[in-house]
């Protein structure tokens, strides 16, 4: 009967314990990090010619449509990585090389 | 001798027991009096309107870097407002206040003048003036701030900013900023309340039409009617994660 009646407040203090774990800001932090990173990622496919391999720099105006986003370009910089062969002289060096491209258009000042 | 040890005894009785019930009162006193303060806040914040300004940033899309930040601010004087309910919780010391305004015209936040035609506008608020049982009514206004940020962004727009690493046409966002500053005016609180967990939500909707026609402005690209939810916690478990 002790055995019963310890499992059974056992079994409360954990089931209090989980759901008082679930309150809190962390939840709310981590969906607000998940909503920025797909909003990010929508944003940066909006940029035409895209690199396999690079890195894009931006900022852009969000604003909203029948509750979709909708993006205006106002800076891009890619910075895209090729792999090849370089030659100097007799050794031949493999090195990546970077190509820039930046773009602003009516950046205000803010 | 007697009789003086049971004076002295009754007086040692009587002085606690009146400190007592005079403390009670004060503390009664200032919960609903901070509570009235509040409703009235809120009234200007809905009416006259608010500015928000606030930011968000994160590393890596890891939890623990990230950083946000809502700050809000306005400054009016609204005559007329009537309390139509003020209600004392004395166990838990919460005053809870329910404040009314009912204007003609009003010049909000940007300087316009709204002409309001005589409308009801309604908004409750909670004060206690013990600091344990403050943590509900701390989330309750963290998730109306909240809410507040998610209409302005929603009606306003925001900038983002970012860096995003791209690997076999796949994309990875190193950091993402958000920034925004914006006013916001007759924005309405449909729901509230504390999830079981204790964590407060707060609904908030713009009537974007409705806003238009008062301002005698067209707003153009957006829903007819805009639906936000706030959310706000009362214990920060975010903070200890940071710290592992």
């Amino acid at each position: 009967m002790k055995i019963l009646l310890s499992i059974i407040i056992s079994c409360f203090l954990i089931t209090g314990y989980s759901s008082m774990s679930i309150a809190g800001n962390k939840r709310m932090v981590e969906e607000n990090v998940e909503e920025l990173d797909e909003l990010n990622k929508k944003a940066v496919k909006q940029i035409p010619d895209l690199p396999k391999k690079g890195q894009v720099d931006m900022k852009t105006d969000v604003t909203y449509e029948k509750e979709e986003p909708v993006f205006n370009l106002r800076y891009k910089k890619i910075t895209s990585e090729k792999e090849g062969k370089i030659n100097f002289g007799t050794n031949q060096v493999k090195k990546t090389t970077k190509k820039s491209l930046s773009e602003e258009t009516n950046d205000k000042n803010d | 001798m007697t009789r003086t040890i049971k004076l002295v005894c009754a007086v040692f009785l009587i002085i606690p027991l009146l400190a007592a019930s005079a403390w009670a009162g004060n503390k009664r006193i200032m919960s609903v009096r901070a509570a009235k303060v509040m409703a009235e806040r809120a009234l200007v914040e809905s009416v006259y309107g608010l500015k928000v300004r606030a930011t968000e940033e994160v590393q890596d899309m890891v939890a623990a870097n990230f950083i946000g930040k809502t700050e809000s601010k306005t400054s009016a004087r609204i005559s007329g407002i009537k309390f139509e309910e003020v209600l004392y919780d004395a166990e838990k010391d919460i005053a809870k206040a329910t404040a009314t305004v009912s204007l003609d015209s009003i010049e909000n936040i940007d300087g316009k003048v709204m002409d309001l035609k005589n409308q009801v506008f309604r908004r409750v608020a909670f004060a206690t003036s013990t600091p344990s049982q403050a943590g509900p009514l701390k989330a309750l206004r963290a998730a109306e701030l909240d809410a507040y940020k998610q209409l302005v962004k929603r009606v306003v727009g925001f900038t983002l900013e970012s860096q995003t690493t791209v690997e076999n046409y796949m994309l990875k966002s190193d950091l993402v900023k958000t920034r925004v500053l914006a006013t916001t005016y007759l924005a309405r609180v449909t729901d509230f309340g504390w999830t079981d967990t204790g964590d407060a939500y707060v609904k908030m909707t713009l009537n974007v039409k409705e806003v238009s026609e008062i301002l005698g402005e067209e707003i153009s690209g957006e829903d007819e009617l805009i639906e936000v939810e706030g959310a706000g916690a009362q214990v920060d478990d975010f903070k200890s994660a940071q710290t592992q």
